[in-house]
Formats: structure tokens, C-alpha cells, sequence
């Protein structure tokens, strides 16, 4: 029924395609192991969990008449390193406050990517409404930065300073006002000095 | 004939799979040696093993990174920051693991390989694929330029302080030549400006020295070229050349031409006392600034304040202002203080309104550069910007160090009085305006970075906030805020000269400004 021309076609056909995987598994062994590079939003549920434990994190919003930051308490989940803490941080503070404090970062804004360096530094990566959609004013300005820099060093003993980025680069100001081209401290508060 | 064909089916399996990693080999050229380095692809870019790098290198590999010579770069996983010493520099792509052992993308050789070689000692032929390392291949990089309102910057990017010397061949035609210069393949073409006052520059590598020719299309302006470091630099500037004698820049007058109505108090020795002051309206042109909820704009605004505040002072005061801008156009924040460099400002106002997302907050602030805002680091380069004046005979490193000296003397003084000045404009707009007094504070403001005098900025009201906007688009506030600041200037003035007129040594803050040019 089957014609020894086909069964032998059917019968390479086969060899073909295990050659095939078996070259596609040799070749994912043999490939450096890279993890893809790290995602953008909310890394939680990737798998890095080591434990289902969760982490309070001290916010930094603004307060009522935009001169002070207060914090918020929230809790988020916990997982193996710090960085993916920290990115999540972020993100909760874009999401904006809960209890009846004042947002710092625009809506729609998104946190591109968070890397820490071995002298403490944070650089932190928006997309480019951060700038592009920021109402401006230096003391809206101020409120911005000091409530990233400030949720970050509280939070994470690792971080000392703070660089913000857009889209990758290196930013001269985010609304025209405050040298952004140097990371900064934390500044816990913006009160008057005299 | 079947053998073949299986071969011929498992090489186009592994040439399709995903992530599958051979991408090349790279030849390194390095004393009298070739070193092939077997390259891989991870998402689509080329990586090479740490290990590789060290042998070519001759570094060492250390737990989280390599060192070479003195120099020592660290690596994190996933994490395109690289350190070096104490600094960073970002890769295009991440290092990464692969068995415990770091893989990094290609341009980590050529730095490492510079580490060891000396920077313009390598070299890399992407079509080749062959780096390769011999005498010092060229130490002039790059060149950029940019047009400012009345002179045009042009940098010599340098990997070495170069000697250099500017000389004027015709009206039309000035020749940088700079000893022992080796142009880069990438400055063998002329480069075309055209910006209105330089046309072309045309750079020639001849006898043990490149020379950049500039071709200038309107000629005879000022020039200078000066040397900066970290990384070398030559900057050469060239001014608009001046109309007439009245020392007015021929084009829409960033600096105001009413020179000095009146004359400088008598109290005072003339040159002490302040004859000009600079006025920085915020924004501008495609800077919008903030807006009010009812669409009222801060450019517009702060430029209104900023024009009645300029009059009110030439006519009570008869002295000098120097606008950044009188219009509605775009100014770039370093050369806003550079306009007030430029034009010996005794002291520098930015007039603003603030904002604050969902806030009722209202009233006004005054803010300074606090020694504290700004860090060490941010202070270098302002020294470098600001000051760049050739202390003739020294070495760059020796100028670079006085130069840090001057500038911190200088402003330690400034400090104290841009403090002063917050304070005295906070006290006056407090008087006329019936609003909430923010306080002086102090946060490091961009615009306020370079400034050779007392530099302040003026938040004068919310513009979101709906009942300042109303107030705002009307005269009398707007004037009323105006005459504040006026106010405090005159104040200001008043208490710097008395205190002058007293004080019987100039004071160190002219020995900065002096020093400007």
C-alpha cells in the first residue's frame, strides 16, 4: 500500500526532522544561557519570588500645599533582589497615592528600566511624558524628584543617590529648572530655609 | 547521497534556530601577535568571553570584573552600567552569564584593549573584523559647533592637552594650528557650518602639526580660543563682530543697548558699585513653561513681569539691564547665565511662576544655589564652563587648579549674597502681595549653575493655582509683583554699595569677574 519510494521519503523526512531537534537542543545548550533582558513592568510575578513574604515600602507623595513630601505605607511583594523591589517602588508610586496625598509623577508615565551601580547610584529610566507631560513649575519640579530619590533611598539601603533618565539618556533638567545631570541625594525635606 | 542530505538539513536547522549563537571570530592584532576571538550572539548582539578580553589585555579577571593596569572595570550581571574607577560607562547591551562566566558585548574589548594600549591606540574595522593595536593612531576625535546669539562655539575634541595657537590669516580666514595634532579619519572632510557667521571649517593635516582652518562669512568679531580638560578640549569662540562703537550685537538684542542712563552713585567708587543688573524672564519659545488652568501661559507672563521690572529699574535706578530674552523665544538655560557672564551683571534675577499638580498651593518663593544643592561634581564643570580664561604661562592642570580656587572664593561671597538678595525679595513681595510666603529655599536650579555674580530665582505665584491665574492675567497684579522686585533690587543695591563704601578693600567677588574674560 505504501510505495517503497514514499516510505523511504517518509522515512527521511523523519531523520530530517530529529536531526533537526536534536541540532535545535544541542544549539539551546550550547547558546550562552541569557536570561532576557530585564522586563520593564512589574517583575513580581516572573518567578523571582523566593517566598511569598511582602515588604512594606515607605512611599513619598506630595503633600497638601506642595512644599513637603509625606509618605504613604504600602506593601509589595518580596523577591530575591533588591532591584526588582526597588523597580516595584517605582511603580506603585507612579500608580499614585491611596490616601488623599497629591500625585508627583504624571499618569501615563512608565518606568523603563532600574539599574543600581556598585557605588550606589540608581539610574532610573522613564519613558518621555515624564518630561513631555510634566506640569512644570520648579516647585512641581522639585516635588518630582525628590519623591523618586527620596522613595528610593528610604527604602533601600543599597541606593545613596539617584539619576533620573529619559528614555535611556541622560536628562539636563525634567521641566526646566532643576540640574538633572547629576544624581541626586535624597532630600527628605523642602522646607523653607529661612 | 542520504548522509549528505541529513548534514545539509541539520546545518539549516541550526542556522534557523533561535538564539543560536555563532556569530563570528575577530582578529586582534597586538604586538607582533594575532589573537582570533570567537564571538556570539546574544539577542542580536555580539558578545565575546570575559576571559578572551583578559588574555588579549593581559588583565586580570577578577570575581566581578577585569582589571587592566590601573584600571579596573566591574561588571554586574544583566546590568549595562559598567564601573570604571569612579566612574561609569553604559553598554549597548548587558554583560551576561554563561556558566559562571561573564560574556560582554564587543565594545568592552575596545575599552579594555584602550585600558591597556592607551585610548586612539586601537583600532577597530568593523568590514575586517580586525582590531588592531600600533602607534598612537591620531589624538584629535571630534569636532562640534554650536551658534549662540552672538558667537559661535567651536570644540576640538582632544585625547592629550595639545599646545595650540589661533591665528587671524585674513579677516575672512583664522587658522588653528595645534602642535603635534593627528587628525582623526572621521575630521578629514571639511565641515560646512553656515550658521550666518562661520562657513566652512577645513581641516589639513601638515608637518607635525593639524590646522583647522575657520572660514567666516562676516567677519572681524572678537575671538578667543582657550583649553578645557577631563575630557580635552579646545574651544574656539567666535563673536558676531559689534556694530558701530555702541558695543551692540547687530542682531535682535539679547543685551539691553540703554547703557548706564545715569551714573553710578557717588557714595562709591564707580567701579564697585553695581551698574548692571540681569534679568532672566523663564522659558521661553518652545518652552512653554507652566500653564494655568484656564490656558494662561508662564513664558508670557514672567516675560510681562520681567519687561515692567526692567523698566521700573532703568528709570528709577538708571542703571543698566541685560534681558536673556524680550521676547517670546527659546534661550537655552547655560546661556541664559552666559548673557549675564558676558555682560559683567552685578547680580542675576530669574523670574518664574510655579506650579503643583492637584494643589491648591499659592503664593511665592525665592530660591538660591545653596553650596549644599549643588555637589562636587556639578561644581567642576561649572568651573570649567564659566571660567574659561587663559592664565597665561601655566600648565592646564595648574589653571585648572587656580581656576578651582577663584571660582570657590568667588563664591562662597556669592552664596552669602544671592542668600541676601532671596531674603530681600521675600520681604518685599511680602509686603505688597497678600498671599502665602513660601520662604527663601534653596535647590540646584540649572539656570542659576554658571552665574559669575549673586544669582537668585523668583517664584512669584501659582499659575495653577485658578485664583492667581485670574490675578495674573490682569495689570495691577502683575505690576504690583513687578514693583516688589523692584523694591528689593533698590534695597539690594542700597545695602551692597553702603556696605562697599565702608568697606575699604575690593572685594574678591571683581577678582572672579575680572578674571571672566
Amino acid at each position: 500500500m505504501v510505495s517503497p519510494g514514499l516510505r523511504r521519503f517518509l522515512g527521511l523526512l523523519l531523520l530530517v526532522l530529529g536531526t533537526g531537534v536534536v541540532g535545535f537542543l544541542l544549539g539551546r545548550a550550547w547558546a550562552p544561557h541569557v536570561p532576557a533582558p530585564v522586563p520593564h513592568i512589574p517583575p513580581v510575578e516572573d518567578g523571582n519570588a523566593v517566598d511569598t513574604t511582602t515588604r512594606p515600602v515607605r512611599l513619598f507623595f506630595a503633600g497638601p500645599s506642595a512644599d513637603k513630601l509625606q509618605e504613604e505605607e504600602r506593601t509589595i511583594p518580596r523577591t530575591a533582589s533588591f532591584v526588582q523591589e526597588a523597580k516595584r517602588a517605582v511603580e506603585e508610586l507612579i500608580k499614585g497615592p491611596q490616601n488623599g496625598l497629591n500625585p508627583t509623577i504624571p499618569p501615563g508615565v512608565k518606568l523603563r528600566q532600574l539599574y543600581v551601580d556598585g557605588r550606589g547610584i540608581a539610574y532610573v529610566d522613564f519613558t518621555r511624558n515624564l518630561q513631555t507631560t510634566h506640569p512644570g513649575g520648579s516647585g512641581g519640579e522639585l516635588l518630582t524628584i525628590y519623591s523618586i530619590v527620596d522613595t528610593l533611598t528610604a527604602n533601600f539601603d543599597e541606593i545613596q543617590r539617584v539619576k533620573i533618565l529619559v528614555e535611556g539618556s541622560e536628562i539636563l533638567t525634567l521641566a526646566g529648572h532643576i540640574d538633572a545631570r547629576h544624581p541626586f541625594k535624597p532630600r527628605y525635606s523642602l522646607e523653607r530655609i529661612r | 547521497m542520504r548522509r549528505l542530505f541529513v548534514i545539509l538539513t541539520a546545518m539549516v536547522g541550526i542556522v534557523l534556530l533561535p538564539k543560536f549563537a555563532w556569530a563570528g571570530e575577530i582578529e586582534v592584532l597586538f604586538e607582533g601577535r594575532v589573537k582570533v576571538l570567537k564571538t556570539e550572539l546574544v539577542n542580536g548582539r555580539e558578545y565575546v568571553p570575559l576571559v578572551q578580553v583578559a588574555q588579549v589585555t593581559r588583565g586580570k579577571i577578577l570575581r566581578d570584573g577585569l582589571q587592566v593596569k590601573e584600571v579596573t572595570f566591574r561588571l554586574v550581571e544583566d546590568q549595562a552600567g559598567v564601573i570604571v574607577g569612579d566612574t561609569t560607562f553604559l553598554l549597548s547591551a548587558p554583560p551576561v552569564k554563561r556558566r559562571g562566566i561573564f560574556w560582554v558585548p564587543i565594545e568592552f574589548l575596545l575599552r579594555a584593549l584602550e585600558a591597556r594600549y592607551g585610548e586612539g591606540w586601537v583600532y577597530w574595522n568593523k568590514a575586517t573584523r580586525v582590531v588592531w593595536l600600533g602607534k598612537e593612531q591620531y589624538n584629535l576625535r571630534m569636532l562640534r559647533h554650536h551658534a549662540y546669539t552672538d558667537y559661535t562655539r567651536i570644540v576640538i575634541g582632544a585625547l592629550k592637552p595639545l599646545s595650540f595657537r589661533l591665528d587671524e590669516e585674513s579677516k575672512a580666514r583664522l587658522s588653528l594650528r595645534i602642535e603635534g595634532g593627528v587628525l582623526s579619519p572621521m575630521l578629514s572632510d571639511t565641515i560646512r557650518i553656515n550658521d550666518g557667521l562661520i562657513e566652512s571649517v577645513e581641516p589639513a593635516q601638515e608637518q607635525g602639526e593639524a590646522v583647522l582652518r575657520i572660514h567666516r562669512d562676516a567677519f572681524g568679531g572678537l575671538t578667543r580660543a582657550f583649553a578645557l580638560s577631563n575630557p580635552d578640549r579646545i574651544v574656539v569662540d567666535l563673536y558676531r563682530a559689534k556694530a558701530g562703537t555702541a558695543g551692540v550685537s547687530p542682531r535682535p538684542q539679547p543685551v539691553d543697548p540703554t547703557e548706564r542712563r545715569g551714573s553710578a552713585p557717588r557714595a562709591v567708587p564707580v567701579h564697585l558699585a553695581i551698574r548692571t543688573i540681569a534679568i532672566d524672564a523663564g522659558h521661553g519659545g518652545r518652552d512653554t513653561g507652566a500653564l494655568g488652568r484656564k490656558g494662561l501661559k508662564e513664558k508670557e507672563v514672567v516675560l510681562d513681569i520681567a519687561l515692567r521690572l526692567r523698566r521700573l529699574i532703568q528709570e528709577r535706578l538708571g542703571i543698566r539691564v541685560v534681558m536673556t530674552r524680550t521676547e517670546d523665544v527659546f534661550v537655552p538655560l547655560e546661556e541664559r547665565t552666559a548673557i549675564a557672564n558676558r555682560a559683567k551683571a552685578d547680580f542675576f534675577i530669574s523670574v518664574h511662576v510655579n506650579a503643583a499638580p492637584k494643589s491648591r498651593a499659592r503664593g511665592f518663593e525665592t530660591y538660591f544655589l545653596s553650596e549644599k544643592a549643588s555637589d562636587s561634581v556639578a561644581r567642576a564643570s561649572a568651573i570649567r564652563e564659566n571660567l574659561p580664561v587663559d592664565l597665561g604661562g601655566l600648565r592646564p592642570t595648574e589653571q585648572e587648579a587656580l581656576k578651582a580656587i577663584l571660582w570657590d572664593m568667588a563664591n562662597t561671597l556669592y552664596l552669602k549674597e544671592s542668600s541676601e538678595l532671596a531674603q530681600i525679595l521675600l520681604r518685599e513681595l511680602d509686603k505688597i502681595l497678600k498671599v502665602d510666603n513660601r520662604g527663601v529655599k534653596s535647590a540646584p536650579f540649572f539656570v542659576l549653575m554658571g552665574a559669575n555674580m549673586p544669582a537668585v530665582l523668583a517664584e512669584v505665584a501659582f499659575i495653577s493655582n485658578a485664583k492667581e491665574e485670574r490675578k495674573l492675567k490682569g495689570e495691577a497684579y502683575k505690576d504690583r509683583v513687578a514693583e516688589a522686585l523692584y523694591t528689593g533690587v533698590a534695597r539690594f543695591k542700597a545695602r551692597y554699595e553702603r556696605r562697599l563704601g565702608l568697606s575699604p578693600s575690593p572685594l574678591p567677588g571683581r577678582s572672579a569677574e575680572a578674571a571672566e574674560r
